[in-house]
């Protein structure tokens, strides 16, 4: 014979769930499932984390301003230097050689290559340089600054480099752990005989894309 | 429960097309007194929760493997769900005020007594005693090992005992 407690237990087989439900449960859910209601929890947490990372990321970007040591954007460069540049005076690229390096380092096709390298005559009108940029780190967009001193000793320009037969927006792009010689020109119109050049180069964490 | 049990087995194969509306004629009856019992009384409860697991199943059937055991899984915890938001609410108002157990036709003292019952102790009493579950299949429903099923139901008999006695009676 069953104990007390469980005859009281088994009372509960008597009772009869109310005729409605199945027709209630056919009408659909009534309350946010848990998916709906984890989604609803979660979103102010997602909010919140993206708020908080962009005031960290506004604040680290104003710090890099303003901070002691911090540069200008402009500047670009960020990280410590892995890439060196050497450079001499050159002679300009014949037509076919200036598209066959646009085309293997930028990828141009052959028109957008004879642009960039503009007519013979147009060619001669600027500073022509030979270099070697080699990365020692991580592949990366070199972001360089070049000085050419005359015969004297004079620094007869400053340049920013962008590489521009490399491809565009970007410009070249050193692979990691190798150097890339080729031939291009200076920015901007020539200037009086350049005899060498002194050139630092660092990454350009911001690449123009 | 066993038998209901047979009827949908655990692994139904991918595709398989479940009757929900048999499912509910064989599971309800069951699953609503089950949810009756561990909410103590509370009819209104155990009526939202089953309707709602029902619901839910209907809304995505074809994901659920094991239709019973689901809807056991999701009733208790829209009841549980209920009794937490319930007692908040009443400690807010914090007027004493009960909710209505509803008719408690010839439970006048089980569901005094089960209301005395921790919601663990109510859930192994009534998914053991009233559902005819085994050990280990409570524990699978309740989401906890088989150890603290039987912790539970060694607890809540004892409650009960003290609450509605242990002498023998007639069952007939």
């Amino acid at each position: 014979m069953p104990e007390r407690w469980q005859h009281e237990l088994r009372k509960l087989k008597a009772l009869e769930p109310p005729s409605g439900l199945w027709h209630q449960a056919t009408q659909g859910p009534r309350r946010p499932g848990r998916e709906r209601a984890r989604a609803r929890r979660t979103w102010p947490a997602i909010v919140a984390a993206l708020a908080i990372t962009a005031v960290a990321a506004a604040a680290f970007g104003l710090v890099n301003f303003f901070g002691p040591g911090g540069t200008h954007p402009a500047a670009a460069p960020r990280r410590p230097a892995q890439i060196t540049l050497q450079m001499r005076p050159a002679m300009p690229l014949t037509m076919s050689g200036c598209v066959a390096q646009a085309e293997h380092y930028g990828r141009y096709t052959a028109n957008g290559a004879a642009r960039i390298c503009a007519p013979d005559r147009q060619r001669n009108r600027w500073n022509w340089y030979h270099a070697v940029l080699t990365n020692k780190g991580p592949g990366a967009y070199p972001a360089c600054q070049a000085t050419g001193f005359d015969a004297h000793g004079t620094a007869v320009g400053h340049w920013q480099l962008f590489f521009q037969f490399g491809g565009a927006p970007t410009g070249l792009y050193a692979k990691r752990n190798s150097s890339a010689s080729f031939s291009w020109y200076l920015p901007g119109p020539k200037r009086r005989a350049i005899v060498r050049y002194t050139a630092t180069c660092s990454v350009n964490s911001h690449p123009a894309v | 429960m066993a038998d209901v049990r047979g009827k949908y087995p655990d692994r139904a194969p991918p595709g398989r097309v479940v009757d929900y509306e048999q499912v509910f004629r064989d599971a309800a009856p069951g699953l609503w007194r089950t949810i009756y019992a561990f909410t103590a009384g509370q009819r209104g409860v155990a009526d939202d929760a089953v309707a709602e697991a029902f619901a839910r199943a209907l809304e995505r059937a074809e994901q659920i493997r094991d239709p019973v055991a689901w809807l056991y899984r999701t009733a208790f915890r829209l009841a549980a769900e209920d009794i937490r938001a319930d007692r908040r609410e009443r400690r807010e108002q914090a007027s004493g005020h009960q909710q209505s157990a509803g008719p408690t036709v010839g439970l006048g003292s089980l569901v005094p007594a089960l209301k005395q019952l921790s919601p663990a102790q109510r859930a192994a009493i009534v998914l053991h005693y009233e559902a005819d579950l085994p050990v280990r299949d409570v524990a699978r429903q309740m989401g906890t090992s088989i150890a603290a099923v039987k912790v539970h139901l060694f607890r809540g008999r004892h409650r009960l005992r003290e609450l509605l006695g242990a002498e023998e009676v007639d069952d007939a």
